[in-house]
């Protein structure tokens, strides 16, 4: 067991994810001495140790603070990426998210529009938690809001005419996100970044606050709540909000028609979710390469 | 009946053929409210005892109750839930994410739970009203476990468990970590649960139950006890 690779232990952990409580009892290199094996050289243990807590879903699980259960985690993971494979959605983009090669702070966007567009069709039963519902039918909680969450993530970036109806609105809700910016005089990819991107959705919605001619209320604190407050106040002009897709089709969100998205298209997003702009060299999100992901979902 | 009631808990796990009783039959009460230390050596049990109280691991046999809840009868997503809103964790490693802020990390935690507290606040009550937009590696040790610290509190759980909190830090940083938790004790109400090797901080808790070879050895009532500033090691 001394030879193995970051990614076979990896995969270990996902297929036995009762192990996961490891990394948060121990410090990492430690964890991974009591898995693979006691007589690990320090450089190894700690170079798998260091790679095994790369991986944003371990990151997820492990400081979500006990609150996520590792198996249902993994087990939902498992299911993305089988439901994606036989549902013929075909979306290598979430496999590579959920495969760890994007930054967990992309993984908390997709995770709270999937909780939005949980919220717009649905009310929390946990008192309005952003992403508490979402994380609740992630985890299993729900099987119709799994199976909603799992076409959601399936198809946000690849949707086409096999998107189930339940997902199709999560592309305008996206794009009514962030038709806030499109309608300031701005054009959304000319928004200046924060110049401390310390939140990502933070600076998303703030990017689209600072581009919006009226005055927003105040937003209430938290990252989180800031992409929630947003979507209340997109939700309130939804028999507005049209988004207008390169001539093919035009949607609104009280009448979600699918989005097409030709196969360039598809590669094309799903180049530019995983493409070495994603992510700034220091591990930051790269704010305008979402909004560039944006505007390629909305047409633009 | 207490808040926490361990009656009869035995924990045995199998390795290959060898049977390992980690827990062997212990029982304690203890109320709400209480800073609790739990002590003993290496392989004593007590960081069992601290993983089943929080819902991490089950017990092979007995029973335990918290606030009038069976937990040893949960199924597993009854304890995911349980970890969810009742048990605030603080480890000997802080579990941050590495590329979130301090305030991003706390919301992380608490987007997942019920009634959670200000994120803000808790980081000021923490002291890192200063410090909340750095990320963890911007942070000394002692600064990453106030996040971890204020993360579990923000939650505002039942219950804080603490497996060995100060044992990354020096004595200083320590000794503030202690100073942290036992004001939270007192000032919140909140039940602090401390798991420790270190027995010289004993005299700081209201409770102090020794453990040795997966027993209780002794669980004492500490009617006065100890600022942590007075205590040294």
């Amino acid at each position: 067991m001394t030879n193995v690779t970051s990614k076979e232990l990896i995969q270990l952990l996902k297929d036995h994810p009762e192990n996961l409580k490891l990394f948060r009892m121990k410090a990492p290199d430690e964890a991974v001495r009591s898995l693979v094996a006691r007589e690990l050289t320090d450089q190894k243990a700690a170079s798998l140790a260091r790679d095994v807590m790369q991986d944003p879903v371990i990151q997820l699980y492990v400081a979500s603070d006990g609150s996520i259960d590792g198996r249902e985690l993994m087990d939902y993971v498992r299911s993305s990426e089988v439901s994606t494979r036989s549902g013929g959605a075909g979306n290598p983009g979430v496999r590579s998210l959920l495969n760890g090669k994007l930054d967990i702070k992309t993984l908390l966007l997709i995770v709270a529009l999937m909780k939005l567009f949980n919220g717009s069709n649905q009310q929390s039963t946990q008192g309005g938690n952003l992403i508490s519902s979402l994380l609740g039918s992630a985890l299993g909680a729900s099987p119709a809001g799994n199976n909603g969450s799992l076409g959601l993530l399936g198809n946000l970036f690849a949707a086409g005419s096999q998107t189930p109806a339940s997902t199709q609105s999560s592309l305008g809700l996206l794009g009514t996100l962030l038709s806030a910016s499109q309608q300031a005089s701005q054009p959304a990819q000319s928004v200046q970044q924060p110049a401390q991107p310390q939140s990502l959705l933070g600076a998303l919605l703030s990017a689209s606050q600072q581009a919006q001619p009226v005055q927003q209320p105040a937003a209430p604190s938290g990252i989180l709540g800031q992409l929630l407050s947003a979507s209340q106040q997109a939700s309130q002009t939804q028999a507005q909000a049209q988004v207008q897709t390169q001539g093919q089709q035009v949607y609104t969100l009280d009448g979600p028609k699918p989005q097409q998205f030709s196969a360039s298209q598809q590669a094309q997003l799903q180049s530019m979710l995983n493409g070495p702009d994603s992510v700034h060299s220091n591990g930051q999100i790269n704010v305008g390469n979402l909004f560039a992901i944006a505007n390629a979902l909305m047409g633009k | 009946m207490g808040f926490i009631d361990f009656d009869n808990v035995t924990k045995v796990y199998h390795s290959g053929e060898v049977e390992i009783r980690a827990l062997d039959g212990i029982s304690f009460s203890f109320e709400k409210g209480g800073f609790v230390i739990i002590c003993g050596a290496s392989g004593a049990g007590k960081s069992t005892v601290l993983n089943i109280l929080g819902g991490m691991d089950t017990c092979t046999s007995g029973s335990i109750l918290v606030d009038n809840n069976r937990i040893d009868q949960y199924n597993r997503r009854q304890l995911t839930d349980y970890r969810r809103f009742d048990i605030g964790f603080v480890f000997q490693f802080y579990n941050l994410v590495q590329n979130l802020t301090a305030k991003e990390n706390v919301e992380l935690a608490t987007e997942i739970c019920r009634d959670p507290l200000d994120v803000e606040e808790t980081l000021k009550q923490v002291g890192l009203e200063h410090r909340m937009n750095n990320f963890p590696s911007q942070l000394s040790g002692g600064e990453q476990q106030r996040v971890a610290i204020a993360r579990a509190l923000a939650k505002n759980p039942k219950l804080l468990l603490c497996d060995e909190p100060t044992g990354a830090l020096d004595y200083v940083t320590g000794k503030q970590i202690l100073h942290l938790l036992q004001d939270t004790c007192r000032n919140h109400g909140m039940t602090v649960v401390v798991v420790t090797h270190n027995l010289a901080i004993c005299p700081m808790a209201d409770r102090v139950i020794r453990m040795k070879s997966g027993k209780v050895v002794s669980d004492e009532v500490n009617e006065n006890p100890e600022n942590i500033d007075k205590i040294e090691w």
